[in-house]
């Protein structure tokens, strides 16, 4: 019994210290569970052809906020929205390739400049300048001008590797970082 | 989350199959709980420390010594094990690690070099192992083995806390000695995984072991059961 405490009060001081962390948890919601005002700026895109839609809840430490992800033109879309069903920003995944050739060039010598080793693992253009309609609108246009570029890189340090999350504005230029919680992978290899 | 499950079943179901195939010839069945605590920090080292047990709950030998048949169970060894990592890449990782088994009479020491390569590819996770062992027992024997597992999320496109994913992965195995015949074997596992926490996983799952099957084969199946932590 004594042994049964023990390892009950390990399993749960555990969780607590896994609270203290941040990292971004989703979670699937249904249409229902959107905000009104959120399912009314996606409503006047009901004419494209949004392949797979789904909702979510999304927590990112204390923010939370709704998200929709679709595909359209076989990019995959995420369109963040808040509480309130204002529209936060629309990230569309892309290939480093599709970034044009000269904020390519800067993004990739500030990270060369920064890191001694870095890989760029995923690529998203975000949009959120402006009203609602006009964002979402440019956002389904094939176009290399967002606002943003957000960058998720694996970087090695001085013999230390870190996960981060990078902007960049459309001119290629560093904006802002942020790090990235690893995966976990331990638990599948041993 | 429907397609990802039926195809969980259908893993189960050749697991079962395998299972019934070889029932009446040289099979041997297992349980296997284990701990384990992987301890990582954002320096490039890791550590990870384990318990297991193993008894056998099943046997259709005839003449095995301590087999108790009316109970169906038989000890057979308690297991610690050690590993030290390096991160030598992005998806790297070099470890070199111990094992010791006591086991009645004969206890066992391993020593495993160990080469892992794992990555997330959309919403999989997958993980490459290369493992070298030198197993120290009456005889040594030198194991090389190379595993294949992937994780696939149940719900969702990640594996939240309160989330469970399925995991399955499948094992060559040779080994070799100076006073055995080499031999191969192939190992195959399916596993269903509970994220309980942030970083405390449980599992469990059945593992299929082929073994020896280009001389005389026989067939292990494992209840695989685990209590995994990451800090």
């Amino acid at each position: 019994m004594k042994k049964l405490c023990f390892f009950l009060f390990i399993i749960f001081s555990l969780s607590t210290i896994a609270q203290s962390k941040k990292e971004e948890v989703e979670q699937r919601i249904s249409r229902e569970k959107m905000p009104l005002a959120a399912l009314q700026i996606l409503d006047l895109f009901k004419d494209k052809k949004f392949k797979k839609q789904h909702y979510f809840f999304e927590k990112d430490g204390n923010k939370e906020s709704f998200e929709a992800k679709f595909i359209y033109n076989k990019s995959a879309y995420s369109v963040e929205f808040s509480p309130k069903g204002k529209l936060e920003d629309v990230e569309v995944v892309i290939k480093k390739q599709q970034i044009a050739p000269k904020p390519l060039d800067k993004i990739e010598s500030f990270l060369k400049d920064n890191f001694d080793a870095f890989k760029i693992v995923k690529v998203q253009k975000q949009f959120k300048n402006g009203i609602a309609k006009v964002v979402f609108e440019k956002s389904l246009l094939p176009t290399n001008h967002p606002d943003n570029f957000e960058l998720i890189v694996q970087t090695r340090l001085k013999g230390s590797y870190y996960k981060y999350e990078f902007l960049f504005d459309a001119n290629g230029d560093y904006k802002e970082k942020r790090k990235v919680v690893k995966n976990q992978f331990d638990y599948l290899i041993f | 989350m429907i397609t990802s499950f039926s195809k969980f079943l259908l893993s189960v179901f050749f697991l079962f199959i395998s299972y019934t195939g070889y029932s009446q010839t040289n099979f041997t069945g297992y349980i296997n709980p284990e701990i384990s605590i992987n301890i990582s920090n954002e320096s490039p080292w890791s550590h990870s420390f384990g318990i297991a047990n193993r008894d056998i709950v099943y046997t259709d030998y005839e003449n095995v010594n301590d087999f108790n048949k009316e109970l169906d169970f038989q000890y057979k060894f308690l297991e610690l094990n050690h590993y030290t990592s390096r991160e030598i890449g992005f998806h790297s990782k070099l470890s070199a690690g111990i094992r010791y088994r006591f086991e009645d009479g004969k206890n066992e020491t391993r020593i495993i070099e160990q080469y892992a390569y794992s990555k997330k590819i959309g919403r999989v996770k997958i993980a490459h192992r290369l493992r070298l062992a030198q197993r120290y027992r009456e005889i040594t024997t030198f194991r090389t083995r190379y595993r294949f597992s992937a994780e696939f999320p149940l719900q969702g496109d990640k594996i939240n806390p309160k989330e469970f994913s399925l995991v399955a992965s499948t094992e060559a195995v040779w080994e070799m000695g100076k006073k055995e015949r080499p031999n191969l074997g192939q190992r195959f596992a399916a596993q269903i995984n509970y994220r309980l926490f942030e970083n405390t996983r449980l599992n469990l799952g059945l593992e299929y072991r082929h073994r020896d099957y280009t001389h005389s084969p026989y067939v292990e199946v494992f209840l695989l059961s685990g209590l995994k932590i990451s800090l």
